[in-house]
C-alpha cells in the first residue's frame, strides 16, 4: 500500500476513534449520529444569531452606534467558538495524541511511525477545522448582513465584514483548541507517564468545570463591552485579543458607513457613538497584537512538546497505579455501617463516581452549571456591604442547594449509567434481593462523597457573609435538605446503582423545562427558609421538622413499597421488548 | 450434599438454537468435563445454568428443585467462572473480592482473611491495591477464580479457567478442582484443552452443535471408540474434517501472493 493510502486509512481510522467513547452505543450509526449533531448546532446556531441580532433590524441604529453595539455580538462569537472548540478537545483529551491503545494496535505493523503521527495530527486538525465550521458557519454569513440591515454598505465592504468575521472566528477557534493540545503536550513532557497518569484526569476534569462554567457566563459576559473597556482584567482575556483582532482587521468599516439624513438628537448619539468607538482605537491595536503574540507562543509551545513527546510511542505497559485507600475514612465507613449489602453499596458507589469517566463527567457538567450559577449572582452584588444573615440576599442563599442540588440530580442520573455492563455479571450471581439495603449505602456515599465536598467548597463564602457559627448551622441545614432530597430523588428508582442496563428517560426530554422550573423554585424557597433559620429558632424548628417529615414519610413509602420481585440487571428498552428482540 | 441437573435444556436466540435437549447430571464430588468445538453451545449451557440467561425450555435442578424457582438461593451455593474475566476496572483487585463479599454477606472479619488468603496464594498481594484496568488477563483470571471460591460454593463452574494463566498456577489451579471435587463440590468444567480434562475430570461431556453426543468417563469412551486418548474420542465426535489438510489449505492462503 502507498504511503499516501496509508496515511489516508489511518486519518479515516483516527477519526472514526474519536466517536468511538462511553456515551455512544456501540451499534449507534455514527453517521446518522454526526447529521444529527451537526444540524443541531446549525439550527442552534442560526437560532442565536437571529435572535441576537434582531436589535439590529427592528431598531434603527446609526453607524457609529452599529459598530458599539457590534463589539458585544462579536465578543460572544468569537467566546463561544474559543470554548466550544477547546471543550472538544478536552474531551478528547488522549486521543489528541497517539495513546497507548493506538500504539498497541499500529506499532507492531510494518508503518512507520511518522506516518501514524501524521495522520493523527490530520485527524486531530480535521476535528477542529470540522467543529470551528459548525460553529461559526451560521453567524458568519448571518450576523453581518443583519447588523447592517438598514445601513447602505458596498457589496465589497460587506463581503470583508464577512471574511473578517470568518477569519477571526476561526483563528480563535484554532488557538483555543491548540492550547488545549498545547497544555496536554507540555504535561507530558514535563512529567513522566507515571505523574501523568495521576493527575491527568483531574486537569481535563477541571478543564470541563472551567470550560463548561464560562460556557455558561458567555451571555453575561458579552454586554457593555465598550462601556467595560480593554484594560485590567478584561485585557487578559483570550476573546478580547481576538475582538481586538477583528476590528483591527475590518478597520472603520461601520464607524465610515454612509449616513442617511439623521435628526438633531440621532446625529448626537452618533456624535458621541463615534467618539466611545475611537478612544479604543489603540486598545484594538494592542489587543490584536497580544492575539497574534498568543496564538504564535501557543502554537510554538505545542509544536515543540509535540515534537519532544514524538521522540517514542507511548508504553504499552499500563501504569500500575495503586489505589489510595484512606484507611481512617474505610474504618469509619466500616463501623457506622453495620451491614455488609449496604457497605457493599457505600464503596461501590464511592469508587464509581470518583473514577468511572462517564459518572464524572456528569459530576463535572453539573459543578460547571453550578459555578456559573455562583460567577453571575455573585458577581452583581456588592459582597463587602454584607453582615448579617437578614442583609445577604435569597439569591446568595440559593447558591449552596442549587449546588448541591445540580450534583444529585448529576448523582440521579449517574446511577442509571452502568459502570461497566459486562461486570455485571458477578452482581448477578452475589445478588441476595437486598436492593434497598445497597441503595442505602449508595445514599449514603452521595452524601460523603458528593455532598459533604459541595457544603465544604461553599463554607468558606458562607463563613465570610454571616460568621463562623452561622455558616456551619448553614451548612447543618443544607446537609439535611440534601438527605431529603436524596430520599425524593431515589424513591422511584427500583434498579441496582450503576450495574443495570441504562435505559433513556422518556419523561426528562417532555419534562425537562418543567423539572429544572421545580428545581429553582424549590432551591428559592428552601434558601428563604435557610435564611429564615438562620434568625429565627422557631423557623429553624420549623424547617428541621418539615424535612424529617419528607425523609420519614418517603422511608415508610419506600417500606411499603418494598417486595416488587427480583431486579433484573439487563432490562432492554420497551421497544425492543416490544419486537422480541431481547433474548 | 448437591446433585446439579440439566434437564432438556434448549435454548435459541431469535431463531437460532445455540443449546438442544440438553442432558446432564453432575453429580457431588465428581469433576464433569464439558466439551465442544467453538460455537457448539458451552458457555451458553454454563451460562444457563448459573441462571445468566434464561432456557427457552427445560431446566436446570439443584437436589431436585428448579433453581428458576430460587435462584437466589442456588446462586447462593454456586460459584462461576466465566470464560471472559470481565471485571470493573476502576476497582483494585482487593476492592473488587469485597464487593462480591460483601454482597454475598460474608462477615467482614472472615471476608478479610479470606481475601488476603486468596491475594497472598495467587501472588496478587502486591497488586492487590492496584486497578484492575492495569492487570494482565492472568491476574483478572486469579481474581474471578478468588471471586467465585469465596463464599465455599458447593456447585462450581468453571468456564475455560486456565484460559491466561501462568504454567504454575493452571497447575494449583488442577489440584485445587480435585480436592474441591473430594470435599463433595460439584463441578462443571469447560475446556479446550483435551489434556487437562482428561487428567482432571471423571467424566466427560463432549457437546455437538448445542446437542450432547456423548456423556461417559474418558476411560470407557476410549475403550468404546478404540481410541487411546480423549483428543482421539473427540476428532471421532465433532471433527468432520481433517485438520492436516485444512492446516496445509491455510498455509496456501497465507502464502498466497508470495
Amino acid at each position: 500500500m502507498r504511503a499516501r493510502s496509508i496515511h489516508s486509512t489511518l486519518t479515516r481510522h483516527f477519526l472514526r476513534r474519536f466517536l468511538e467513547n462511553d456515551l455512544i452505543s456501540p451499534d449507534a450509526d455514527r453517521s446518522q449520529l454526526l447529521a444529527v449533531v451537526g444540524a443541531m448546532l446549525f439550527s442552534l446556531t442560526l437560532l442565536i444569531t437571529l435572535f441576537m441580532s434582531f436589535v439590529y433590524v427592528s431598531a434603527r441604529l446609526t453607524p457609529s452606534q452599529l459598530a458599539i453595539s457590534a463589539l458585544n455580538d462579536r465578543f460572544f462569537y468569537i467566546s463561544l467558538s474559543m470554548v466550544v472548540c477547546a471543550l472538544l478537545a478536552v474531551a478528547q483529551w488522549d486521543s489528541l495524541v497517539v495513546d497507548v491503545r493506538d500504539a498497541a494496535i499500529l506499532e507492531p505493523l510494518p508503518v512507520r511511525p511518522t506516518v501514524i503521527r501524521r495522520a493523527k495530527l490530520a485527524a486531530v486538525a480535521i476535528l477542529g477545522a470540522g467543529a470551528a465550521v459548525l460553529v461559526n458557519v451560521m453567524p458568519t454569513l448571518t450576523f453581518p448582513w443583519l447588523l447592517v440591515y438598514h445601513t447602505q454598505l458596498r457589496v465589497v465592504d460587506m463581503l470583508r465584514l464577512i471574511a473578517t468575521h470568518a477569519v477571526v472566528a476561526g483563528a480563535a477557534a484554532a488557538f483555543a483548541y491548540v492550547a488545549v493540545i498545547a497544555l496536554r503536550e507540555t504535561l507530558a513532557a514535563l512529567f513522566t507517564p507515571r505523574w501523568l497518569s495521576v493527575f491527568s484526569a483531574a486537569v481535563q476534569g477541571g478543564l470541563i468545570v472551567v470550560l463548561g462554567s464560562c460556557l455558561l457566563l458567555i451571555p453575561p459576559a458579552s454586554t457593555r463591552i465598550e462601556q467595560r473597556g480593554f484594560s485590567g482584567s478584561r485585557a487578559l482575556l483570550p476573546p478580547t485579543w481576538f475582538l481586538g483582532l477583528h476590528e483591527t482587521l475590518a478597520g472603520d468599516i461601520l464607524r465610515d458607513a454612509p449616513r442617511p439624513r439623521l435628526s438633531a438628537r440621532r446625529a448626537r448619539a452618533d456624535v458621541l457613538a463615534s467618539m466611545a468607538y475611537d478612544r479604543h482605537h489603540n486598545d484594538f491595536a494592542a489587543m490584536a497584537r497580544r492575539a497574534g503574540t498568543a496564538s504564535a507562543l501557543t502554537v510554538l509551545i505545542a509544536v515543540v512538546s509535540h515534537w519532544w513527546n514524538a521522540r517514542r510511542f507511548p508504553s504499552v505497559a499500563p501504569f500500575r497505579g495503586r489505589r489510595q485507600r484512606w484507611r481512617a475514612g474505610g474504618m469509619l465507613a466500616r463501623m457506622t455501617i453495620r451491614d455488609q449489602t449496604t457497605r457493599a453499596g457505600f464503596f461501590f458507589t464511592l469508587a464509581t463516581v470518583w473514577r468511572s469517566n462517564v459518572h464524572r463527567l456528569a459530576l463535572a457538567c453539573a459543578g460547571a452549571a453550578t459555578v456559573a450559577v455562583a460567577v453571575v449572582t455573585l458577581s452583581g452584588i456588592d459582597l463587602q456591604n454584607l453582615s448579617g444573615s437578614t442583609a445577604v440576599p435569597v439569591s446568595i442563599f440559593m447558591i449552596q442547594p442549587i449546588f448541591y442540588g445540580a450534583l444529585l440530580v448529576a448523582f440521579r442520573h449517574g446511577i442509571r449509567v452502568p459502570a461497566e455492563l459486562r461486570a455485571n455479571w458477578a452482581f448477578q450471581l452475589a445478588w441476595r434481593d437486598r436492593d434497598r439495603a445497597f441503595l442505602a449505602g449508595s445514599k449514603r456515599a452521595a452524601l460523603v462523597g458528593i455532598v459533604l465536598p459541595a457544603l465544604l467548597l461553599v463554607l468558606p463564602l458562607f463563613s465570610y457573609l454571616l460568621g463562623t457559627r452561622a455558616a456551619i448551622a448553614h451548612a447543618a441545614l443544607g446537609l439535611a435538605g440534601a438527605v431529603a432530597m436524596l430520599e425524593a430523588l431515589l424513591f422511584w428508582y427500583e434498579k441496582v446503582p450503576f450495574t443495570c442496563t441504562y435505559l433513556p428517560n422518556e419523561s426528562f426530554k417532555a419534562f425537562g423545562i418543567l423539572y429544572l422550573v421545580v428545581f429553582l423554585v424549590g432551591a428559592a424557597a428552601f434558601a428563604g427558609m435557610q435564611r429564615d433559620a438562620l434568625h429565627d429558632p422557631m423557623a429553624a424548628f420549623r424547617l428541621v421538622a418539615i424535612l424529617v417529615a419528607i425523609v420519614v414519610a418517603f422511608r415508610i413509602a419506600s417500606a411499603r413499597r418494598a417486595g416488587r420481585g427480583p431486579v433484573d440487571f439487563n432490562e432492554a428498552p420497551v421497544t425492543t421488548q416490544r419486537l422480541g428482540l431481547h433474548t | 450434599m448437591p446433585e446439579l441437573r440439566a434437564r432438556a435444556l434448549t435454548k435459541h436466540f431469535s431463531g437460532v438454537i445455540a443449546v438442544r435437549n440438553v442432558d446432564f447430571t453432575v453429580r457431588s464430588g465428581e469433576i464433569v468435563g464439558y466439551l465442544g468445538p467453538n460455537g457448539s453451545g458451552k458457555t451458553t449451557t454454563l451460562r444457563l445454568v448459573a441462571g445468566l440467561v434464561e432456557p427457552s425450555s427445560g431446566r436446570v435442578e439443584c437436589d431436585g428443585r428448579n433453581v428458576r424457582d430460587d435462584l437466589i438461593a442456588f446462586r447462593h451455593e454456586l460459584g462461576y467462572v466465566p470464560e471472559e474475566p470481565y471485571l470493573y476496572p476502576f476497582l483494585s483487585g482487593r476492592e473488587y473480592l469485597e464487593l462480591i463479599g460483601r454482597l454475598r454477606e460474608i462477615p467482614e472479619g472472615l471476608l478479610t482473611k479470606k481475601i488476603d488468603g486468596f491475594l497472598d496464594l495467587f501472588g496478587l498481594a502486591g497488586a492487590a491495591n492496584q486497578a484492575i484496568a492495569s492487570y494482565s488477563k492472568g491476574m483478572r483470571q486469579k481474581i474471578v477464580i478468588s471471586g467465585a471460591l469465596l463464599h465455599d460454593p458447593s456447585v462450581i463452574l468453571f468456564d475455560e479457567p486456565e484460559s491466561g494463566l501462568d504454567v504454575t498456577t493452571t497447575l494449583v489451579l488442577r489440584h485445587l478442582i480435585r480436592l474441591l471435587a473430594d470435599r463433595g463440590k460439584a463441578i462443571l468444567y469447560s475446556s479446550h484443552i483435551l489434556e487437562v480434562v482428561e487428567r482432571v475430570c471423571s467424566r466427560v461431556i463432549v457437546l455437538h452443535k448445542g446437542a450432547v453426543v456423548a456423556d461417559d468417563s474418558v476411560e470407557h469412551l476410549q475403550v468404546l471408540m478404540s481410541r487411546s486418548s480423549l483428543e482421539g474420542v473427540f476428532s471421532e465426535l465433532v471433527i468432520k474434517e481433517d485438520p492436516a489438510r485444512i492446516a496445509g489449505d491455510l498455509a496456501s492462503v497465507a502464502a498466497l501472493g508470495a
